[in-house]
């Protein structure tokens, strides 16, 4: 008898991982990075669709800071500080 | 070069180059890797005092930490840096260059390897380590990363930087059409007509849309991905007199940013734009920011529920009222 709850829990366990992996998102199933996120930089972080953002963006703040720089130049993020380069 | 807090603009540290530094950065492991012309830098991105615990200061009040620097094979202003692994691909005039980055100084080490692609002009684009993308002065060449060997060839003369997604690279061509390629074999699923912008105006691909500027006149364009069908398409409304024909008092050569079901653009306006990209909206411009007095071709960037975008000279950050 004293078996029967034993079995009890490891069936609820492996239920509820069958359940986490299940209903875990998208990105947490697949830990390979995704292409854009193999890239240090540039125009192929544009697709930044899965990024949660406002529904209305005001002007935050206008900083002066080096030139503008060409089309292809942005800024790359990292360790809480954003980058960019200037011609 | 420089670093500054996206909450408050301030900046952090700054490294002015003679040469000026043109490319995009590339930040992995606590370091920030750019090139300047003819030489790769790595820095301490943090500032924490890298190896050799030394920050670097000079006479023009420049802060910065320099941990090491690495004559390249060829010069390049062109090179969105990419990592595959824990190597460093630069696409510069001598193919694909590649970098080690966990060692504490490359230029005794020096580069791995070169892999010749005939010219690289403009960026490229991974896929899961395996395929990279590379446009060249010729067209857009895939190189299988495990065998350094060119799978295919696209006669697309000097393009755009390449974007994947999914089983397809995308890239505009340099006579201003789209194309969409199969990844491993170069075969070409469709092929736009001409009318969109050239380089450096690079495609967006997201939900299955394909999203790409025009300059003549300046628009946003929003295609199928699977079939090039054109879904819709919005105008610039706005001219700016910066410019010596009218014919691109308007244009857009902006690569889009998609982000929160909006897609964000500059254009030689000087405006930023946001449409919806809703099927069908009433309104397709949700907003328009002034950003320049100048021409503008910068690229939006979206990090944490806000918009960045450079105009002339100033830094602009937009986010959630």
């Amino acid at each position: 008898m004293a078996r029967f709850p034993a079995v009890l829990c490891v069936l609820a366990a492996l239920a509820s991982s069958a359940i986490a992996l299940v209903s875990a998102p998208p990105g947490l199933q697949d830990k390979k990075p995704r292409p854009w996120d193999q890239f240090g930089g540039g125009p192929e972080r544009r697709n930044a669709s899965e990024t949660k953002m406002p529904a209305t963006l005001a002007l935050s703040w206008k900083k002066e800071m080096g030139c503008a720089v060409p089309g292809r130049a942005q800024f790359v993020a990292g360790g809480g500080l954003l980058f960019g380069s200037s011609p | 070069m420089f670093a500054f807090d996206p909450g408050t603009g301030r900046e952090v540290w700054t490294m002015h180059h003679p040469n000026g530094c043109q490319v995009t950065p590339a930040f992995k492991d606590g370091v920030l890797y750019a090139t300047c012309f003819d030489t790769l830098y790595a820095f301490d991105a943090l500032m924490k005092g890298g190896d050799d615990g030394i920050k670097d200061t000079c006479e023009n009040g420049d802060r910065y930490d320099i941990l090491w620097t690495c004559k390249l094979a060829a010069k390049t202003n062109q090179s969105p840096l990419l990592f595959v692994d824990d190597a460093l691909v630069l696409n510069t005039a001598e193919g694909l260059e590649v970098y080690p980055t966990k060692v504490k100084d490359v230029a005794k080490v020096g580069r791995l390897k070169v892999v010749k692609t005939g010219g690289s002009d403009g960026g490229g684009a991974a896929h899961n380590g395996e395929i990279l993308v590379a446009a060249t002065k010729t067209g857009h060449v895939a190189i299988d990363l495990k065998t350094d060997k060119e799978l295919w060839r696209a006669e697309s003369g000097s393009g755009t930087t390449p974007v994947i997604d999914g089983a397809y690279a995308f890239f505009g061509d340099g006579r201003g059409s789209l194309w969409c390629v199969e990844l491993k074999t170069g075969a070409t699923k469709w092929k736009s007509d001409g009318g969109y912008s050239d380089p450096p105006a690079a495609p967006a691909v997201a939900g299955g849309v394909v999203y790409m500027a025009s300059n003549k006149p300046g628009a946003m364009n929003a295609l199928d991905a699977t079939s090039g069908a054109k879904l819709w398409f919005w105008n610039v409304p706005d001219k700016t007199k910066n410019v010596t024909s009218e014919d691109y008092a308007s244009a857009v050569y902006s690569a889009p940013l998609v982000a929160g079901g909006r897609v964000y653009f500059t254009s030689y306006t000087g405006y930023l734009y946001c449409l919806t990209t809703d099927k069908a909206p009433k309104e397709r411009l949700v907003f328009k920011e002034k950003i320049s007095e100048q021409v503008c071709m910068t690229v939006p960037m979206a990090h944490e529920g806000a918009v960045f975008v450079r105009g002339a000279g100033a830094t602009f950050k937009f986010a959630g009222k």
